[in-house]
């Protein structure tokens, strides 16, 4: 029994693992909640996924800081037909949709940035996209 | 008393309506939740405005948002100002100030006739102080704050122009003085939804409440003055009603 208890305690000691300390996972109330921005730039142009994300991350570093947009976890998830989701922080939804409405140029031409409309979940934002 | 019935109303200006950007304007604005558009003219006949109207009048299947004319005061001189707002009263829905000069806003706080006033402020936040904030609570005036220069300006000159109104807003709200958030649009890109007009109020720290109310004040001053000029309302608190044979009761 004793050898077992030593075995055990050998596996999961510090020197085993080389130095490396294993953290716990985050309980679910610790997380931070992901809202998503279902988002459509009108637009002369058709808009690709590169220059887009470009934009946004120019424009919300000038307007929000780089400390800011780390802050609010800005990502962009998909883009596709000059339509897309946004994914943020849900502390930060408004301040982000001020970011994005603030855009006035992508890629040398006029565009607008409309919101069509948030949720927490992929689904339910796919449904704003859609209606 | 007349049911409020709660509008959703942005202020531009006519050329935001024409363009080559969007193909169907009336479309995009109802797509945008606007319910009702207040248009800034200095002109009585704008030819904008009634082909705007013939449009709509084309338009069956969707609904379009209604247009209100406001006639927008440009002017240094106070008495200019007062001359002004008592000459066009009774023809425009609304009317408003635009200025940047202290005796200005202050004639226009004073007047009960006007509607609104837009302060073009940029380095001068003390011009709303405590006096102008009661005088218009007194006459009922509220303060419209422009999304415009936020979408033009870069840099220093737009950190300055947020900072201006946050400096503007606690005696604002210390007398319970109505604020309206507009586009201010002068052109078909400079136009936004209702989602981005309200996530304005955000960057001034309001809460969702009272951002959503101050995209829909204006709404409540175009219902009284329609009911004002429709003859139900003799003053504030004093309503005409008729009987249903048509009789004074």
């Amino acid at each position: 029994m004793n050898k077992c208890i030593n075995l055990c305690q050998s596996l999961f000691s510090f020197e085993f693992f080389n130095g490396c300390v294993i953290l716990e996972p985050l309980l679910p109330t610790l997380k931070f909640k992901r809202r998503y921005i279902a988002v459509e730039v009108l637009s002369n142009i058709n808009v690709s996924r590169e220059t887009f994300i470009r934009s946004v991350f120019s424009n919300s570093c000038s307007f929000l800081g780089d400390a800011g947009v780390a802050k609010s976890g800005l990502s962009v998830l998909g883009f596709e037909n000059n339509k897309g989701i946004i994914r943020c922080n849900h502390k930060f939804v408004q301040k982000v949709i001020c970011a994005l409405s603030l855009i006035t140029n992508i890629d040398g031409s006029d565009a607008i940035v409309k919101i069509a409309g948030v949720g927490g979940t992929i689904k339910s934002t796919n449904k704003k996209l859609v209606r | 008393m007349a049911e409020y019935v709660k509008k959703t109303v942005d202020c531009i200006y006519p050329s935001a309506l024409f363009g080559d950007f969007f193909k169907n304007v009336p479309k995009t604005l109802n797509d945008f939740g606007y319910s009702d558009v207040v248009l800034l003219t200095n002109d009585s006949t704008n030819k904008l405005i009634d082909s705007y109207e013939q449009l709509k009048k084309n338009e069956t299947e969707i609904k379009i948002p209604e247009i209100h004319r406001c006639f927008e005061i440009v002017s240094e001189n106070p008495q200019e100002i007062h001359n002004l707002l008592r000459k066009h009263r009774s023809s425009y829905d609304l009317l408003c100030v635009r200025s940047n000069k202290e005796k200005s806003i202050r004639a226009a706080v004073e007047n009960e006739r006007n509607d609104f006033i837009i302060p073009t402020v940029f380095d001068r936040p003390g011009l709303i102080n405590q006096v102008v904030a009661k005088a218009a609570r007194d006459n009922s005036i509220a303060f419209a704050f422009e999304m415009l220069p936020l979408l033009k300006l870069r840099g220093y000159k737009r950190v300055k122009y947020i900072e201006c109104i946050r400096l503007m807003l606690p005696s604002l709200n210390k007398y319970d003085v109505p604020i309206i958030f507009m586009t201010g649009a002068k052109s078909q890109t400079d136009l936004r939804d209702q989602i981005s007009l309200s996530s304005f109020g955000f960057l001034l720290d309001f809460d969702i409440y009272s951002s959503e109310k101050c995209i829909s004040s204006l709404g409540k001053i175009i219902n009284e003055n329609l009911s004002r000029k429709s003859g139900k309302t003799v003053a504030d608190g004093i309503t005409v009603e008729m009987s249903e044979s048509g009789e004074f009761d």
